[in-house]
């Protein structure tokens, strides 16, 4: 797990990514789904992120957060990334599907 | 391999990766394949990449003829939307005579005429109703106990008809009532007229006694099963369907409930949970119960409704019904709770017993404990425009499309999903809420992820009953 | 069709005309064949068939020494070539009846059994003609080829010759769907359809490329753009799937690409093939028993069973079909090409039976066996 550094303290979680491998959105989106669970904290600092999370409640296993978080990264990661491929197409189809039926 | 990939939607599900694309059709893939599809690493030999053509997520030629099968197909599924507002409820009177222990609309008592609905009123509902462009008119009266207003239903169903002479548009009345006060007479007039009757049948009698009892007899139960058997001799066997709600007292006991369904003649059931407004939620200590708790009697419930059906006797579950719908038919369903945009207003609306206009049945239930946050206007004081065009619904639209939501945005049940802007604010204090904490993504997550296991297994006898439930035909 | 030989004289060209053994006095002799196996020959007639040799009967048109006579019943109507060829194109006892607009195609289908010619003389007016005698009451008529589209705007003239013949009969047009690409051509068809219809459509595979090699055109997004135009004029389409190898493992895939794209369809068929033309040629690409492929059809049958589609199984035997699917089956193939074979002599379900093409007499299933009066399926 290189490419993200782990710490934790109590009920407290640090993470920290680097940001040439994963871009803003992926790691806000990622970082959501964790909010029901935790409080989630988000700090861009130079070529990293890191990411705070503080548990609601004392059932909460952080250590099993940070190794979903993982794979939920990637997987946010990869969404944005096909995304872009068939963003115009998306627009594309729902702009055909309302425009005039008139023919 | 150079291809397009085209919109989808992912979730892993254990070892393999569940795919959607944008009007809701599905695949599974492995693990190993979906990297394989993201890297652009398919061959065109491989099954793969042949399923997932078929289905639209990837194209290797002809860009512009398969955007225009999916625009097609996008159309359809969205075709709620050209339909307009075509469900229109009518509070014809909040008074009630049943004490239901979950009421939700904050009921008044029933010497209290003021909370009648007034010809007056009745009149500018019928007028704003017929400026709605949709072709299909779905009038439903509500409450309180509409009934104890009858005079009102009456006068709203002939100036109804009486309008739809020089427009034309298919029209249906519903009436939502709990049946007890209904009588020969009544029944003689409805016979006159297309009215179906909506009821609430919340299981066998000291189940349906509970939570259901009238104000002055706490026997309920008998009363109303004689009067849909009243019912059905004056307007038909199939006119009556019925409802229930589940409370804490009856959570456990959906063999039963399905069961007494079965006895009284209904051929479907819809399993439906505890809505938090009203009493539901004052009284939530008593009445709720955690959300998985449904979930995993709702699995129990359906299974049971399955193996009925496996064994001859045709029965379905609505709510199972219409996911069902979604999931494996390319056609539009109609049901406003659950759709993306919401059905606030542009697919359903109510008219309070005042004439106020709330986008849906549970903003009158929040009007009704104080927050009239979903008033969109009031059929005396505000032209159709005004009511159905404004900027305020317009924002409200705006944020209840699933397909910009957090986290509905890139889900891969979107299309069998929608947007419930309303239980958001009234669970969590904003309209978009929170995915994560949210009750209903809990609940309809849970419910449709059940059904695509169910579909997976590829078991005919299975498969055979859920097309009945959907073509509504018995093989 | 069926086709009689005979010796022609003074026939400088294709006549056609309706059968006919009676020598009615009062009868509009010039659209009817006599046929006669006594030697008579009444005058007046378009011409006179005959079983009969050496007549020597001048000017009149006429075919002699035609053997089967017997084939031929009155109301057929039959085409006569100079070189004596009488083909049968109105068969007054089939239920499968049909026009041929032209052997011309714009589909070059690996399979056809009837492969298409590039030139060939205009049948229009002998159509016309055709239409025109028709038996007034038949309750139905095909119109096939070829490719009937390719005649463009003059297979509007046949509509309109069949609605003023037989207007409540119900029309079948086979046609690849191509040239309904073209918004104004469907737009301009619809319009000119008075009557039932029913446009079935060949569709062979979910995937473009498939379906593109076995009909060795470009023309999966045409074929589909053609039936989308038809259907916003509510045109009722049919689809047609003829099994082989090339296609036979994604018919599961297919069925649920026709419900997902054309739920508007009114009827599928799944169509085992017939080995004549170039599905004989290309038989090694294509052959495969059809009880080898019977998984596949089962799932694809009933998923469109239970979506409540049409489903039909043509040309297929009933001893080949698992129990469950031959209630689909139906007896689909044209009377003059329909055959048994020994093994069906003593099958109890014979009558039921679609049985087989002629050319299949040697190219068939392994596993024909007859049905005694224990089932043995």
């Amino acid at each position: 797990m290189k490419e993200i550094l782990k710490k934790i303290e109590g009920d407290k979680l640090l993470l920290t990514v680097k940001n040439e491998l994963y871009e803003k959105e992926a790691i806000l989106n990622a970082s959501y789904k964790y909010t029901d669970k935790c409080f989630v904290n988000i700090e861009p600092i130079e070529t990293m992120t890191e990411i705070y999370f503080q548990s609601k409640n004392d059932n909460i296993d952080l250590e099993n957060i940070a190794l979903k978080f993982g794979n939920e990264l990637i997987d946010q990661q990869i969404r944005l990334n096909t995304g872009k491929e068939f963003k115009v197409i998306r627009e594309e189809l729902v702009k055909k599907a309302f425009s005039s039926i008139s023919k | 391999m150079s291809y397009q990939i085209l919109p989808y939607r992912f979730e892993r599900i254990k070892e393999n990766v569940f795919l959607s694309n944008e009007v809701g059709e599905h695949l599974y893939l492995t693990s190993d394949d979906f990297n394989k599809f993201i890297e652009h690493r398919l061959e065109p030999e491989e099954k793969t990449f042949k399923d997932l053509k078929s289905k639209q997520i990837i194209a290797d030629s002809h860009l512009d003829d398969v955007i225009e099968m999916l625009a097609i197909k996008y159309r359809t599924k969205k075709n709620f939307l050209t339909e307009s507002t075509s469900l229109h409820m009518i509070v014809a009177s909040l008074r009630c005579n049943s004490n239901c222990s979950y009421c939700q609309v904050s009921k008044k008592d029933l010497s209290d005429v003021s909370f009648d609905m007034t010809k007056k009123t009745a009149k500018k509902v019928v007028e704003k109703i017929f400026d709605s462009p949709s072709s299909n008119i779905k009038i439903e009266f509500q409450g309180g106990e509409p009934l104890l207003n009858f005079e009102i239903i009456k006068y709203i169903i002939d100036k109804a008809e009486w309008t739809n002479i020089f427009k034309k548009k298919n029209l249906e009345f519903v009436i939502c009532t709990n049946l007890t006060s209904i009588d020969e007479k009544m029944l003689k007039w409805l016979k006159g007229h297309k009215v179906y009757i909506s009821t609430s049948i919340d299981g066998p009698k000291e189940l349906h006694n509970l939570n259901r009892p009238l104000h002055d007899i706490e026997n309920s139960y008998d009363l109303v099963t004689e009067k849909i058997k009243l019912c059905r001799e004056y307007l038909g066997r199939d006119s009556v369907s019925a409802l229930m709600t589940t409370t804490s007292h009856t959570i456990n006991h959906f063999k039963e409930i399905i069961d007494k369904y079965i006895e009284l003649e209904f051929d479907s059931v819809f399993l439906r949970s505890l809505n938090p407004y009203g009493f539901a939620k004052r009284d939530k200590h008593i009445l709720a119960y955690p959300m998985n708790d449904f979930i995993e009697n709702y699995k129990k419930g359906l299974d049971y409704i399955i193996e009925i059906n496996k064994q001859g006797k045709f029965f379905a579950e609505g709510y199972a019904t219409i996911l069902l719908t979604r999931i494996l038919t390319p056609f539009s369903t109609g049901f406003v709770d659950l759709q993306s945009p919401a059905g606030i207003a542009i697919a359903g609306v109510i008219y309070d017993y005042d004439g106020d206009v709330y986008v849906s049945d549970e903003g009158r239930m929040l009007a009704s404990v104080g927050d009239k946050k979903f008033k969109i206007g009031n059929v005396e004081v505000n032209s159709y425009q005004e009511i159905f065009n404004s900027a305020y619904l317009h924002e409200l639209i705006e944020n209840s499309i699933a397909e910009s939501l957090p986290d509905c945005a890139t889900c891969s049940y979107q299309s069998y999903c929608g947007a419930d802007p309303v239980r958001n604010y009234s669970e969590q204090g904003d309209i978009i809420g929170n995915r994560t904490i949210s009750e209903i993504c809990n609940k309809n997550k849970s419910i449709i992820k059940y059904l695509l296991s169910l579909l997976q297994k590829n078991d005919n006898e299975i498969n055979k009953v859920f097309w009945s439930w959907i073509t509504r035909k018995s093989f | 069709m069926k086709q009689l030989k005979g010796k022609a004289y003074n026939l400088n060209e294709v006549i056609i005309g309706k059968i006919t053994s009676k020598n009615d006095l009062f009868a509009t002799k010039k659209d009817l064949i006599y046929v006669t196996n006594n030697g008579d020959f009444p005058n007046g007639y378009l011409a006179v068939i005959t079983s009969n040799k050496d007549i020597n009967k001048g000017t009149s048109r006429y075919i002699e020494n035609v053997e089967n006579i017997f084939e031929l019943h009155d109301n057929d109507i039959v085409t006569v070539d100079p070189d004596g060829k009488i083909s049968i194109v109105y068969d007054i006892n089939s239920k499968h009846n049909a026009i041929f607009i032209t052997e011309r195609c714009n589909s070059n289908c690996i399979m056809c059994p009837q492969p298409p010619v590039k030139q060939e003389e205009d049948k229009l007016n002998l159509n016309l003609k055709y239409i025109s005698l028709i038996d007034k009451n038949a309750k139905s008529i095909g119109i096939t080829g070829g490719e009937p589209t390719l005649i463009g705007e003059k297979l509007f003239d046949i509509l309109n010759a069949i609605y003023n013949r037989i207007p409540k009969a119900s029309i079948n047009l086979l046609s690849n769907g191509i040239k309904f690409e073209n918004y104004e051509y469907a737009k301009r068809f619809a319009q000119a359809v008075k009557q039932e219809i029913v446009v079935d459509i060949p569709l062979y595979s979910d995937i473009d490329t498939i379906h593109n090699s076995i009909v060795r055109t470009n023309s999966f997004y045409k074929t589909i753009k053609g039936m989308y135009n038809l259907a916003k004029f509510n045109i009722k389409i049919g689809i047609r799937v003829v099994i082989h190898k090339m296609n036979y493992d994604r018919l599961p895939e297919l069925s649920e690409f026709i419900y997902s794209n054309f739920p508007f369809v009114y009827h599928v068929a799944f169509m085992q093939m017939e080995p004549m033309g170039y599905a004989k040629d290309n038989l090694t690409d294509l052959w495969i028993d059809p009880v080898d492929y019977n998984k596949e059809l089962e799932e694809a049958v009933i998923n469109l069973h239970y979506r409540d589609m049409q489903v039909s199984i043509y040309n297929t035997q009933l001893c080949l079909l698992p129990e469950k699917l031959r209630r689909f089956a139906v007896q689909s193939i044209s009377d003059w090409k329909n055959i048994y074979i020994d093994e069906c002599n003593n099958c109890s379900k014979k009558q039921e039976c679609p049985g087989f093409f002629a050319s299949s007499k040697t190219v068939h299933s392994k596993h024909i066996k007859s049905f005694n009066n224990v089932e043995n399926n």
